[in-house]
C-alpha cells in the first residue's frame, strides 16, 4: 500500500508543476502573444524571472550565462517573465533542461524562492516583434535610398569632437546635431526668428526630392535634426511639439535597423521596424496621437520570413528627422497656456476664462468664422422643417444665422454672445440681439422651439451649464421644444471617424463645430487603427441610436468612454518607468507639452486629432481675411487664438438634462461628432 | 429690429429687477421695410404677444396711428387688423437707439438694428 501512496504523492506535485507550467504558456499567448514552441528555440521566455518578479536583469544573466553563449537576456516593464537569447539552440537547450521547474533563490539576500518555467519561443510578443500594422497616417519607405547614398549621407556630416554648440550637442544619450533651426531641448521648441547659418545640407535635396514626390509630404522641410544613437541607445516616448512643425515628419534611418515603439494614448502599442536606409514618415495620428520611442536595447528581436525569430544586434544608427516649422513662436503657445491654465474653481474665473477664451476668441474670428459656416446640418435642418407654422423659434448662439430661413413659416430671433458675429447675422436679414445664454433677455414661456446649437460646451463649470439649460428651457412654452448640440469628447465611433477627424481641405460641411484646418492631413488615415479596446455603452437609449447609425449591435472605439481625462499623462508615466526599467537612467526631458502632467491645466488640442481632456483650448488660425486682418492691427495680437472647450462624453448631455425637472428628451443621438438631445419642456 | 421681436425681448435678467417689461423704446432712426403680407402667419403671431406692450412700442416709435388697442374677436379673419398687426410686427424696425428699463431705467443700445442684451458682470 506504501508504494502507490508514494507515488500518487509525487505525481501530485508533479501535477501541480505541470498545471502551473500550462498555466504560463496559455497566460503568454493570451496576455501578450507570446508563442511557445516544443521544439528548441534560440530564444527563451522564462517565466517568474521578469522584473514584475523583483528579477533584475543581472540574477537572470547569473543563472543563465553558464549553460551556453549568452547573446542577450530582455526584460520588459511590468512583466513576469524574460527573455533570454542564445547564439546557438543548444545553449538554449542546456539551459532550458537545467534550469526548467527549478526553484532558485532571489533577492539580495536570496530570501526569496521562485520556480522558473522556462518556454522555447516560436513568436515574440508584440512588444518586441515588429508588427505589420502601423499606426494611422505612419508610412515606411523601405530601402528609400542605396548604400552609395547612405554613405554619402554619413560621411557629409562633420561631427566637430567634444563640441557644444547651437548646432551640435551631446544629450545624455545621444549625439545631435541640428540644420536649418535649433531644436531646443529646454523648451521642446524652435525659434521661427532665429535661423542657424547654415540650412539642410545640399546633399539631403535629392531624398527630399524623391520624399516630396511621393505625395505623402506636403511641406518641403527646413529644419534637420541628425542624431546617433550608438547600440544600447534610445529615446523617450513624445509627441514632435505639435505647434512648432507641420504634418508629415520624415526620419530617414542609416547604418542600422531599430524598432520604433508607437503607443496611443488608449494604450495600444506598435512596434514598428525601420530597417537602415528606409524612410518613415509620420503623418496624422501617428504624428499627433501616436508618441514614438526607441526603446534602449543592444539588440531587437526580428521575425524574417526566412530565418524565422533572430535577434539582430544594434550598430550605431544615424537619423535623418526632416521637419518644417509652422512659424509658431514658441512664446505665442506658451503665452495661450499662461492666460489661463487652468480649470475654473470660481464663478468669477470660469467667467474670466470664457470672457478670454470663447467671448474675445469669436469676436476677433467673427468674419473669418463666419465664412466657415455654410452648411445646416442634415437632422438640424430637418428639425426645423417639421417645426409647425407660425411658430415662435429663438437660437441662442446663433452666430451667423445659417439655420435662419430653413423653414420660412417661423418666426426666427436669433441670439449670440459675439457682436460681431450677430453684426453678420444681421445683415444677411435675420432678427438677432446680442445676449448671453446664462441670461438670456426674452419672456418666459412663450418660444415653441430654442436652438442651443455648439453653445453649452463653452461653458466651463458644470454649474454654468445647467443654468444655461435651465435658462433654456425658461423661455419655452409648455411643450415647447429645444435641441441641443454639443461637441463629443468621442470623435470616433465604432471606427466610423467623425467629419471633423475625416476632414481633408474643406470645413464647410463640418459646422457644427470645425475649427479650420490648421495641419493638413492625409488621408491615409482611413487606415484600421490597431487593438481598440470596447466602447462600453451605458446610455441604453444612446447603445439603440448608435447601433441603428452603425450598423451593428457592438460598439468599439478608438476612445473609451471612462478613461481618466489626462490618460495621455498616465501612459507618459508608463513610458518614463518602462525606460527606467529598460535602461538605468534615462531622463531627457521628454518633447512633449501636451502629456504635462497637470491634472487641472487646459492643454491645447491639436486641430483634427482626437481629444485627449474633456476641457481644452482649441486652436483656431486666423486666415488673412481683410476684415480679421483689421481687427488684427488694431489688438496686435496673435493669429492663432484659443477657444476654450467642454468636452462631452457620452451620457453627459443626457445627465445634464435630467439634472433639470423642467424637460423630458424626446430624442438623443451622436450626430457627427457631437452629443444631440431634442427636448419638451413639460 | 421689429416690434415683434422687441415684444419678447425683457430685461428681467437685471439683477433685482422684478418685470422688467416692456421695454420701452427711445428710438433715433426707425425704418419701415416692405414685407410680404401673410395672415395666416401673423394671425399665429396674435396669441403669442404681449398686446399692450405692442401698442406701447408702436407708441414709442410713433407708428401707433392705426393699431387697435385691444386684439379684436375673430381676429383670424379680419384682414384689416391683421394688416394693421403686420405693418407693425413686421414692417417697422428700430435701426438705432435704446430699449430702456421701466423699472431700473439701464438702457440697452440698439446699433444698427441689434440691441445689446448684454449685461456688465455687477448687473447679474
Amino acid at each position: 500500500m506504501a508504494a502507490p501512496m508514494e507515488h500518487s504523492k509525487l505525481s501530485k506535485a508533479e501535477r501541480k508543476r505541470m498545471k502551473k507550467h500550462t498555466r504560463s504558456q496559455k497566460n503568454l499567448w493570451a496576455r501578450d502573444g507570446i508563442q511557445t514552441s516544443e521544439v528548441p528555440t534560440k530564444i527563451l521566455c522564462v517565466c517568474n524571472a521578469g522584473l514584475d518578479n523583483g528579477v533584475s536583469r543581472e540574477e537572470v544573466q547569473h543563472f543563465f550565462s553558464s549553460h551556453g553563449n549568452l547573446e542577450e537576456v530582455i526584460m520588459l516593464p511590468r512583466k513576469p517573465y524574460a527573455f533570454v537569447c542564445y547564439t546557438d539552440e543548444e545553449g538554449a537547450q542546456q539551459a532550458h533542461t537545467a534550469l526548467n521547474g527549478v526553484e532558485v533563490q532571489i533577492g539580495e539576500d536570496h530570501v526569496r524562492s521562485v520556480t522558473f518555467h522556462i518556454f522555447y519561443v516560436s513568436k515574440a510578443p508584440h512588444e518586441l516583434s515588429p508588427s505589420l500594422k502601423l499606426p494611422s497616417g505612419l508610412i515606411v519607405l523601405e530601402d528609400f535610398i542605396d548604400g552609395a547614398y547612405e554613405e554619402n549621407l554619413l560621411q557629409s556630416i562633420c561631427w566637430e569632437e567634444s563640441s557644444q554648440t547651437a548646432q551640435q550637442k551631446t544629450l545624455k544619450h545621444r549625439r545631435v546635431k541640428h540644420y536649418g533651426y535649433e531644436f531646443k531641448y529646454g523648451i521642446n521648441n524652435v525659434d521661427p526668428d532665429e535661423p542657424l547659418p547654415q540650412g539642410i545640407p545640399d546633399v539631403c535635396k535629392e531624398l527630399l526630392d524623391k520624399a516630396i514626390g511621393t505625395g505623402h509630404v506636403k511641406h518641403f522641410p527646413d529644419q534637420l535634426t541628425i542624431n546617433e544613437y550608438h547600440s544600447g541607445q534610445g529615446i523617450p516616448p513624445h509627441v514632435d511639439t505639435p505647434s512648432a512643425f507641420e504634418d508629415g515628419l520624415m526620419s530617414l534611418s542609416l547604418g542600422s535597423q531599430a524598432v520604433m515603439e508607437f503607443h496611443h494614448p488608449d494604450g495600444a502599442h506598435l512596434s514598428v521596424l525601420l530597417p537602415p536606409r528606409s524612410l518613415v514618415i509620420m503623418t496624422g495620428e501617428s504624428r499627433y496621437i501616436w508618441s514614438h520611442a526607441i526603446t534602449p536595447r543592444k539588440s531587437d528581436i526580428i521575425s524574417t520570413a526566412e530565418r524565422g525569430l533572430t535577434l539582430v544586434r544594434r550598430g550605431t544608427r544615424t537619423s535623418f528627422t526632416f521637419r518644417k516649422l509652422t512659424g509658431v513662436k514658441p512664446e505665442d503657445t506658451s503665452a495661450a497656456e499662461k492666460t489661463s491654465e487652468k480649470l475654473p474653481e470660481t464663478e468669477s474665473d470660469a467667467a474670466d476664462l470664457e470672457k478670454v477664451h470663447v467671448h474675445e476668441v469669436y469676436e476677433k474670428i467673427a468674419g473669418h468664422f463666419s465664412g466657415t459656416r455654410h452648411t445646416p446640418w442634415p437632422r438640424i435642418a430637418s428639425f426645423l422643417k417639421n417645426q409647425p407654422f407660425g411658430s415662435l423659434l429663438v437660437d441662442i448662439g446663433c452666430g451667423n444665422g445659417k439655420y435662419f430661413g430653413i423653414n420660412d413659416g417661423l418666426y426666427e430671433i436669433g441670439s449670440d454672445r459675439s457682436a460681431n458675429l450677430a453684426q453678420i447675422c444681421c445683415e444677411r436679414g435675420f432678427q438677432v440681439f446680442t445676449g448671453d445664454v446664462l441670461a438670456i433677455p426674452l419672456r418666459s414661456g412663450v418660444f415653441d422651439v430654442c436652438m442651443c446649437i455648439a453653445v453649452i460646451h463653452h461653458l466651463s463649470t458644470q454649474s454654468r451649464r445647467q443654468k444655461a439649460l435651465s435658462e433654456i428651457l425658461r423661455v419655452l412654452r409648455s411643450g415647447g421644444k429645444a435641441v441641443i448640440y454639443v461637441w463629443a469628447f468621442e470623435q470616433e465611433l465604432h471606427k466610423i471617424k467623425s467629419k471633423y477627424l475625416k476632414e481633408i481641405k474643406h470645413d464647410e460641411n463640418n459646422d457644427v463645430e470645425s475649427p479650420v484646418m490648421v495641419h493638413d492631413q492625409q488621408a491615409t488615415n482611413d487606415q484600421a487603427v490597431c487593438e481598440t479596446p470596447k466602447f462600453e455603452c451605458k446610455n441604453d437609449k444612446s447603445a439603440q441610436e448608435l447601433s441603428t447609425l452603425c450598423d451593428s449591435d457592438k460598439l468599439s472605439s478608438v476612445l473609451q468612454s471612462d478613461v481618466p481625462d489626462n490618460k495621455d499623462s498616465i501612459i507618459s508615466k508608463l513610458e518614463a518607468n518602462k525606460i527606467s526599467d529598460n535602461d538605468n537612467s534615462f531622463t531627457e526631458p521628454r518633447t512633449n507639452f501636451e502629456t504635462d502632467d497637470h491634472n487641472d491645466k487646459l492643454s491645447i488640442h491639436v486641430n483634427r486629432t482626437k481629444f485627449k481632456q474633456q476641457d481644452m483650448l482649441v486652436p483656431w488660425k486666423l486666415k488673412n481675411n481683410k476684415k480679421d486682418t483689421e481687427l488684427m492691427k488694431t489688438d496686435n495680437s496673435n493669429t492663432t487664438c484659443f477657444r476654450y472647450y467642454h468636452m462631452f462624453r457620452q451620457g453627459d448631455l443626457e445627465k445634464l438634462c435630467d439634472s433639470c425637472s423642467q424637460c423630458k428628451i424626446i430624442e438623443n443621438y451622436y450626430d457627427q461628432g457631437n452629443w444631440a438631445v431634442i427636448l419638451e419642456k413639460i | 429690429m421689429k416690434l415683434l421681436t422687441h415684444n419678447m425681448l425683457t430685461s428681467k435678467i437685471i439683477k433685482g429687477v422684478q418685470q422688467g417689461y416692456p421695454l420701452g423704446i427711445t428710438a433715433t432712426k426707425v425704418d419701415v421695410k416692405e414685407v410680404d403680407f401673410n395672415p395666416d402667419f401673423v394671425s399665429r403671431m396674435i396669441p403669442k404677444l404681449d398686446w399692450p406692450a405692442l401698442c406701447k412700442a408702436a407708441e414709442d416709435v410713433g407708428h401707433s396711428a392705426e393699431l387697435p388697442k385691444e386684439v379684436v374677436p375673430e381676429y383670424e379673419t379680419n384682414e384689416e387688423f391683421l394688416k394693421k398687426a403686420h405693418h407693425v410686427l413686421l414692417q417697422v424696425e428700430v435701426i438705432e437707439g435704446n430699449l430702456v428699463c421701466p423699472e431700473s431705467g439701464r438702457k440697452f443700445p440698439v446699433n444698427n438694428g441689434i440691441p445689446n442684451m448684454l449685461l456688465n458682470e455687477d448687473e447679474v
